[in-house]
C-alpha cells in the first residue's frame, strides 16, 4: 500500500520542538491509523486494502499552550489542521482530507476541577467519554450523556459533533451540558466563551463552536454542568399493538412535562429483532455470530469457538455465511416488505431516574398514557435488560463487514407532525437497496429523532462503495424532501456535507462569514461541514452516488 | 443626509403595502421609517440601503432607536400575524413583530401557553424578547430564544433564511442560537418557531419563610439538583420581601405545574425538603399572591433593575457583597432570584422608586465584577442598556465584528441594541 508523501523533516523537527519529538509520528501505521474514522465507509476501503486519506504527520500535544504553538505554526505554513478526538465519528468528521496535522488530543484527558457546589466540571477535551463518567460516579456526580459510543468517544468530540446520548430526554444533547469553552482559534488566539447557567439567556459564542466540527478552532478545555448521581432508577417495557400507538404515547408522555431519562420505541422489525435475541439486537440476529463467554464477547463460528476451528473451515465456514447472509440481503425489497407483512407489534423502553416519590409518580403517568394507546406493561424486564445490553450493538460493525456485509446507521429528527411520514419516506427510499429498520428515541415535547440501521451485501468488497453511497443519497435526499434535518446527534463531517446548504435554508452565508472571520485560509478541518466541496477528492463515494 | 430620490426609489420598491415615513424635506431627508408587514418589506428595504449606502436601524420599540441619528429605520412590528399553530408538535411559528400579550392571548384561546411570560416583555413585540437579554424575574422557563426551534430572517445584506425546524439537530453551529444571542446584530429575525405547552390541569404553590438568602439558596439549588421541574422557583431576601409581600423574612416561593398526577407529588417531596432545613410554611396563599402581584412588582421595578448571571458558588456571596456595599441603603435594592438550574441561577436587583442612586449602579457593578457575576442585563430610566460587551466578549469582539461585516457588504446595518 502507498500513501503520499509524509510531512517534511522540517516540519516535523518544529513540530518535534513544540510537543516534544516523542509525540510526534510520521509512521506509516500511524499515518493509517489516522486516515480514518469510524465512518462505515472506511471500513469499506480497509476492506478493500485501500487508504485514501492518510494525515501528512500526527502530534499529541499535552497543553493549550502547545496546542497554540501547533496551529500557530500550521497557520503559517499553511498545513491544514485536523483535531483528532477519539476517532469514534462516522460520518469522516475527521478524515484528513487534504493530509495535515492530526492534532490528537488525547494526551489532554484530565478532569481539572469539580465545583460540587456549582454543579460544573471542567475538563479537558481528550478524555474518554466513560473514563469521564466513571469520575464523576465516583465523587457521586454524572454527566447525563451517554451515547453508545461512550467506550470509544472523547467528551471534546461530544462537544464537537453536538452529540447525544441515550439519556437525552432527561438531560438534553450533550449542546445543553456545555457551560463554556476554552478553545483555541485557528490563529493560536486562545479564547475562553462568557459562562453561562442553563435558564439564562445566551449570548451565541458557545453556540457557534460547539458543533463546528473542528472547523473553526481546537478545543482545550470545557465547562459542563453536571447532576448530583440519581437516588434511584425506574426501567419498563411496554408493548404496543402498532408503531403508531407506540408514537402516539412517546409524544403524549413528552408532552406532559414528563423527563424520562429512556423513551425509545422499536419499529416493527427492531422489536422482533431486539425482543427475539433477547436484547443483543440487530446485528447478533443477522449473523449470530457472537455469544457471551466468561463475561467476554467470543466470535463463534458454526457452533464452536474460533480457536477450536481449523482455518480452512473457518474461511469455508466464513464463505458460505457470507453467501448465505449476503444471498438473502440481495432481495431487500422483498425482505423488508416480507417483514411489513408478518411484524405488527413495538416495543417502547421507559426508563426514569431521580427522587424515588417522584419517578414514581412519574412512571404512573406514563403508564397511564401508554394504556390509553393500548400500551401492555411488559414489567421491568425488558427496560433492564436494554440497559445491560445498551452498548453492544455499536461494537460490532466490524463484525459485520468482515462477512461481506457493510451496515451503517442514520439518524435524523423531525417534529411529531412529520415524524411517521419522514419514517416511511425514508424507509421506502432505502428499501430496495437495503434491509431496513429504526428505532424511535431521543424524545422532546416538539418532536423526535428517528434512528434507523440498514444492512445491504455488495458484490465485491472494492465497489461497495458505490451502493453505499447510492443508500445514503437516497436516504438523505428523502429526509431533505420530507423536511427533516439530516443529523440529530452524530453530525455532519464529510457524509452529510452535500446536504448542508439545503438543510440551513439560506443560511449558509452565516457559517461561510464565521470560517472566513476564523480560520480565512480554510485550513481547519477542511471539507467538513460542507465547507470547501469545490476542492472535494475525487474518490469521494458520495460524488460516485451524485450518479 | 439621504437624497430624496433614493427615497422615491426605496417607495417604489416597497410598493403600497409598506409604510414609509420620513423626517426633513427637499432634496434631502434626515431618516426614513419603514413600517413593514411583511418580511419582504425588510428585505427590499435593506437592500436598498446596501446600495444607497443608508445607514439601518431595527426599531424594536417606538422611541427606543434615537431618533437624533440620520438613517433608515426598520419597524418591524407589522410582521404580527401567527402563522400556525401545530397542537401535535405544540409549536407555533409566529412572525417577530407580534406583541407577546396577543400570541399569548392567541395561544390561550387553543389551550396552549408559552409558559410563564415575563410581565416586563407582555406589551413588547415578541422581537425585542428575542433579542433582548431579560429572561424576566418569573421562573420555571428560560429565556425564549433557548426554545426556538425553528427561525426565519434576513442578513443585513438583505438575503433571507429559513433554517429548518427541528426539535434539535447536529447540522454544524446552531446558527439559530448564535443569531439570537448575539442580540440581533447578525441579522433580523423575521418569524421564529416556538414551542408551547397545553395550559396545566394542576398548579401546586407553596411559599416558606427560609432562615436567611443563603439557605433559601441552598433549597433552591436542592430543588433543581434533583432533577424536579419547578414552574414557579423563585427567592426574595428580605428587602424585596417586605417591598413586594409585607413580610420581614427571606421568602421561597415554589411552584410546580402539570399532571395531577405527577405535580402535587413534585410539589411534597419540594416541601418536606425545605421543611427538613428549617424553612416555615406560610401558605399557598402568599405563593399566589406573589404570582399574581408578580407584574405589579415588575412594574414597580422597571425603572431601575440589574440583572446578574450567578452560579450555585457564588449567589450568596453577590448578595452578601452588595448589601454589604451599599451599607444603609442596602434594603433599597430589593432582589428576586429566579431562573433555577442545576449549574446556576440569576439575581435581578430591583432599585427602589426614588432610591436610583449613581452609587448604587456603581456598586452593583464593583461587585459584580468582584463576585464574577457577570451583568447580564440593566434597566435605567425605563430603558434596556447595553451591557460592557468589550467586558463580556473581550477579544472576540475584533472577530464577531468581522463576521458582521462579511454578512453586511455596505457596513450599513447596525443592529438592534450593539
Amino acid at each position: 500500500m502507498r500513501l503520499r508523501e509524509e510531512a517534511d523533516p522540517k516540519t516535523v523537527a518544529a513540530l518535534g520542538r513544540i510537543v516534544g519529538k516523542a509525540h510526534v509520528s510520521t509512521r506509516k501505521l500511524d499515518r493509517i491509523s489516522y486516515s480514518h474514522d469510524l465512518w462505515p465507509l472506511t471500513l469499506i476501503w480497509m476492506f478493500g486494502d485501500e487508504v485514501h486519506t492518510p494525515p501528512d504527520v500526527i502530534v499529541w500535544p499535552e497543553s493549550t499552550e502547545q496546542v497554540s504553538a501547533v496551529l500557530r505554526y500550521a497557520q503559517k505554513h499553511d498545513h491544514p489542521v485536523i483535531p483528532y478526538g477519539a476517532g469514534s465519528g462516522v460520518c469522516g468528521g475527521a478524515l484528513p482530507v487534504r493530509g495535515g496535522i492530526i492534532v490528537d488530543l488525547k494526551r489532554m484527558n484530565r478532569v481539572l476541577e469539580l465545583d460540587k457546589t456549582a454543579n460544573v466540571v471542567r475538563v479537558q477535551p481528550g478524555m474518554m467519554g466513560q473514563d469521564f463518567e466513571n469520575w464523576l460516579n465516583d465523587r457521586g456526580y454524572t454527566q447525563g450523556n451517554f451515547p453508545s459510543s461512550i467506550y470509544c468517544s472523547s467528551v471534546g468530540g461530544w462537544a464537537a459533533t453536538r452529540a447525544a446520548g441515550q439519556y437525552s430526554s432527561k438531560y438534553g444533547k450533550f449542546e445543553d451540558m456545555v457551560r463554556g469553552l476554552e478553545v483555541v482559534l485557528p490563529s493560536g488566539e486562545v479564547y475562553r466563551t462568557p459562562e453561562r447557567a442553563a435558564g439564562l439567556p445566551i449570548t451565541g459564542i458557545n453556540d457557534l463552536f460547539v458543533g463546528s466540527e473542528g472547523t473553526l478552532g481546537v478545543f482545550t478545555e470545557l465547562a459542563v454542568r453536571v447532576h448530583p448521581y440519581p437516588e434511584a432508577r425506574r426501567l419498563r417495557g411496554v408493548q404496543f399493538p402498532t408503531m403508531h400507538a407506540g408514537l402516539e404515547a412517546m409524544r403524549k408522555i413528552m408532552q406532559a412535562g414528563l423527563s424520562p431519562m429512556v423513551l425509545r420505541l422499536y419499529d416493527e422489525l427492531d422489536t422482533y429483532l431486539v425482543g427475539s435475541g433477547q436484547g443483543d439486537g440487530f446485528f447478533k440476529k443477522l449473523l449470530a455470530g457472537a455469544k457471551k463467554h466468561d463475561g467476554h464477547e467470543e466470535k463463534r463460528v458454526l457452533g464452536k469457538p474460533r480457536e477450536h476451528s481449523p482455518s480452512i473451515l473457518r474461511e469455508a465456514s466464513r464463505a458460505l455465511r457470507r453467501k448465505a447472509v449476503g444471498g438473502v440481503l440481495n432481495y431487500a425489497t422483498l425482505l423488508n416488505k416480507a417483514f411489513d407483512l408478518t411484524l405488527k407489534e413495538c416495543l417502547l423502553v421507559l426508563g426514569f431516574e431521580g427522587d424515588p416519590r417522584h419517578i414514581e409518580a412519574e412512571e404512573k403517568l406514563a403508564l397511564e398514557l401508554s394504556k390509553e394507546e393500548g400500551g401492555v406493561d411488559l414489567g421491568t424486564a425488558p427496560g433492564e435488560r436494554w440497559l445491560r445490553k445498551r452498548h453492544s450493538v455499536s461494537y460490532r460493525l466490524s463484525i459485520v463487514y468482515d462477512q461481506g456485509i457493510f451496515a451503517d446507521t442514520i439518524e435524523v429528527a423531525i417534529t411529531w407532525d412529520k415524524l411517521e411520514a419522514l419514517y416511511h419516506a425514508m424507509r421506502e427510499a432505502v428499501a430496495p437497496e437495503a434491509l431496513i429498520m429504526a428505532h424511535f428515541s431521543h424524545a422532546y415535547p416538539e418532536g423526535c429523532s428517528i434512528y434507523f440501521t440498514f444492512a445491504a451485501a455488495g458484490a465485491n468488497p472494492k465497489t461497495n462503495w458505490k451502493q453505499y453511497g447510492l443508500i445514503w443519497r437516497k436516504a438523505m435526499d428523502a429526509c431533505d424532501a420530507a423536511g427533516g434535518t439530516i443529523s440529530h446527534h452524530h453530525g455532519v463531517g464529510y457524509s452529510k456535507a452535500l446536504w448542508m446548504d439545503r438543510e440551513l435554508g439560506g443560511a449558509t452565508p452565516l457559517l461561510l462569514a464565521a470560517k472566513g472571520a476564523l480560520d480565512p485560509k480554510g485550513l481547519h478541518n477542511p471539507s467538513k461541514l460542507g465547507f470547501d466541496m469545490a476542492k472535494v477528492p475525487q474518490w469521494a463515494p458520495l460524488a460516485g452516488g451524485r450518479g | 443626509m439621504i437624497p430624496a430620490k433614493a427615497i422615491e426609489k426605496l417607495r417604489r420598491r416597497l410598493g403600497r403595502e409598506a409604510r414609509v415615513e420620513v423626517e426633513g424635506g427637499g432634496e434631502e431627508v434626515r431618516s426614513v421609517t419603514v413600517r413593514a408587514t411583511a418580511a419582504p418589506h425588510l428585505e427590499h428595504a435593506l437592500r436598498w440601503a446596501q446600495e444607497a449606502r443608508v445607514e439601518a436601524y431595527l426599531d424594536l420599540i417606538e422611541g427606543e432607536v434615537a431618533r437624533d441619528m440620520d438613517g433608515l429605520f426598520l419597524d418591524a412590528r407589522g410582521l404580527d400575524r401567527v402563522v400556525a399553530i401545530d397542537p401535535t408538535s405544540l409549536v407555533v411559528t409566529v412572525e417577530a413583530g407580534v406583541r407577546v400579550g396577543a400570541l399569548e392571548k392567541a395561544l390561550g384561546e387553543q389551550g396552549f401557553t408559552l409558559g410563564p411570560v415575563p410581565p416586563s416583555v407582555r406589551e413588547r413585540p415578541l422581537l425585542f424578547w428575542l433579542l433582548d437579554r431579560d429572561a424576566g424575574w418569573g421562573s420555571g422557563t428560560t429565556a425564549i430564544g433557548n426554545g426556538a426551534i425553528g427561525l426565519a430572517g434576513l442578513f443585513p445584506s438583505g438575503e433571507a433564511f429559513d433554517a429548518r425546524k427541528t426539535p434539535r439537530s447536529a447540522t454544524g453551529p446552531s446558527l439559530a442560537k448564535f443569531l439570537l444571542g448575539a442580540e440581533g446584530f447578525f441579522a433580523i429575525p423575521t418569524s421564529v418557531t416556538l414551542g408551547v405547552r397545553r395550559k396545566p390541569e394542576s398548579r401546586r404553590l407553596g411559599a416558606y419563610r427560609v432562615p436567611d438568602a443563603g439557605a433559601g439558596l441552598a433549597l433552591m439549588r436542592e430543588i433543581v439538583s434533583k432533577g424536579l421541574k419547578a414552574a414557579h422557583l423563585n427567592l426574595l431576601d428580605g428587602a424585596a420581601s417586605r417591598a413586594f409581600l409585607k413580610k420581614d423574612d427571606c421568602v421561597l416561593i415554589v411552584g410546580f405545574e402539570g399532571s395531577p398526577t405527577v405535580a402535587p407529588v413534585a410539589e411534597e417531596v419540594a416541601r418536606d425538603l425545605i421543611l427538613a432545613r428549617r424553612g416555615a410554611d406560610l401558605g399557598s396563599a402568599l405563593a399566589e399572591e406573589w404570582i399574581a402581584g408578580e407584574a405589579e412588582a415588575v412594574r414597580a421595578a422597571l425603572d431601575e433593575r440589574y440583572t446578574a448571571a450567578l452560579s450555585w458558588s457564588n449567589a450568596e456571596d453577590f448578595h452578601r457583597r452588595v448589601r454589604r456595599a451599599l451599607g444603609a441603603d442596602a434594603d433599597a435594592l430589593r432582589t428576586v432570584f429566579g431562573q433555577a438550574a442545576v449549574d446556576g441561577l440569576q439575581a435581578v436587583a430591583a432599585v427602589a422608586e426614588g432610591a436610583r442612586t449613581d452609587k448604587t449602579r456603581a456598586e452593583v457593578l464593583r461587585v459584580a465584577e468582584e463576585a464574577g457575576a457577570p451583568l447580564l442585563h440593566e434597566v435605567r430610566a425605563g430603558h434596556s442598556i447595553p451591557v460592557d460587551r468589550a467586558a463580556e466578549y473581550g477579544e472576540a469582539l475584533g472577530w464577531l465584528a468581522e463576521i458582521g461585516e462579511r454578512l453586511d457588504p455596505a457596513g450599513i446595518y447596525q443592529g438592534a441594541v450593539w
